[in-house]
């Protein structure tokens, strides 16, 4: 799986506005609604239930990186957004750190395994550091788009 | 100091249980111990310490194999199957109670 198979073009905002999880979030769920994959009546019910699960555990995986992710009834396929916030967000990460570079994952109820390969394809980025630094500084979305597919394109760790 | 390797197969009666949090904590609680620990599921296996080959576990299918090996070693594997058998009978009793708003995310509609 690629990481464009999943985040849409439409949903990657290079400079996030907002400066709380909860914020984070609600903004990313709007670039998703923005891209046609979920309905505006929906926004809350996504946001709140993104938020219940983060109450079980923080999506923060460490180095600036996190992955909020729920699997919802309004939505009708595996899409993912993009966001980055440069002076990063607390957000309860392992490491204790702000994050700075979030994957947004939604998909629909009852199935079961694609949203599983993209966080796969997603933490690669903790081995990847060059371009988890580059997506950091990345200033349009044409340079988000071209380090995806490097990352894509890179071998995952042999073990 | 006693240096023990004790492993352990770990059933998962639901594949998707193993899912990013668990598997989250997980890693920070193996790092609490001294023993080194390798975590197998299918065809991969990785040092339960490095969060990303561990997240690589979450698509295989199956059980897991624990091996650790270290003076904390039978200490650290109880730790571990104890977190994937709670996110087990997480998912089992959210299917139980699908009206709840559990699962990994809201279950309204979940069949």
């Amino acid at each position: 799986m690629r990481l464009t198979d999943f985040v849409l073009e439409e949903a990657i905002i290079r400079e996030l506005r907002a400066t709380s999880k909860p914020e984070v979030l609600a903004e990313l769920v709007r670039a998703i609604i923005a891209a046609g994959c979920l309905k505006e009546q929906e926004a809350d019910s996504v946001v709140t239930a993104l938020l219940e699960r983060e109450e079980i555990g923080s999506t923060g995986i460490g180095n600036g990186l996190a992955i909020p992710h729920v699997k919802h009834h309004a939505i009708g396929r595996l899409v993912g957004a993009f966001g980055h916030s440069s002076a990063g967000v607390p957000y309860d990460a392992l490491d204790g750190e702000p994050a700075r570079v979030f994957f947004l994952i939604l998909w629909p109820v009852g199935v079961i395994g694609p949203h599983l390969e993209a966080i796969a394809q997603i933490s690669k980025l903790l081995t990847h550091p060059d371009v988890l630094a580059r997506l950091k500084m990345s200033s349009t979305k044409e340079e988000v788009l071209a380090l995806f597919d490097q990352l894509d394109d890179s071998p995952g760790r042999a073990y | 100091m006693t240096v023990c390797v004790v492993s352990a197969e770990v059933p998962i009666a639901r594949d998707e249980a193993l899912h990013l949090r668990p598997l989250v904590e997980l890693v920070a609680r193996a790092q609490q111990f001294k023993s080194r620990v390798v975590i197998s599921r299918g065809k991969r296996s990785a040092d339960a310490k490095e969060m990303m080959p561990v997240i690589q576990l979450a698509p295989e299918h199956g059980g897991v194999r624990l091996q650790a090996e270290g003076e904390d070693a039978r200490e650290v594997i109880a730790a571990l199957a104890a977190i994937i058998d709670q996110a087990v009978q997480r998912v089992m009793a959210e299917e139980a109670q699908p009206q709840n708003g559990a699962g990994e995310g809201t279950t309204r509609g979940d069949p």
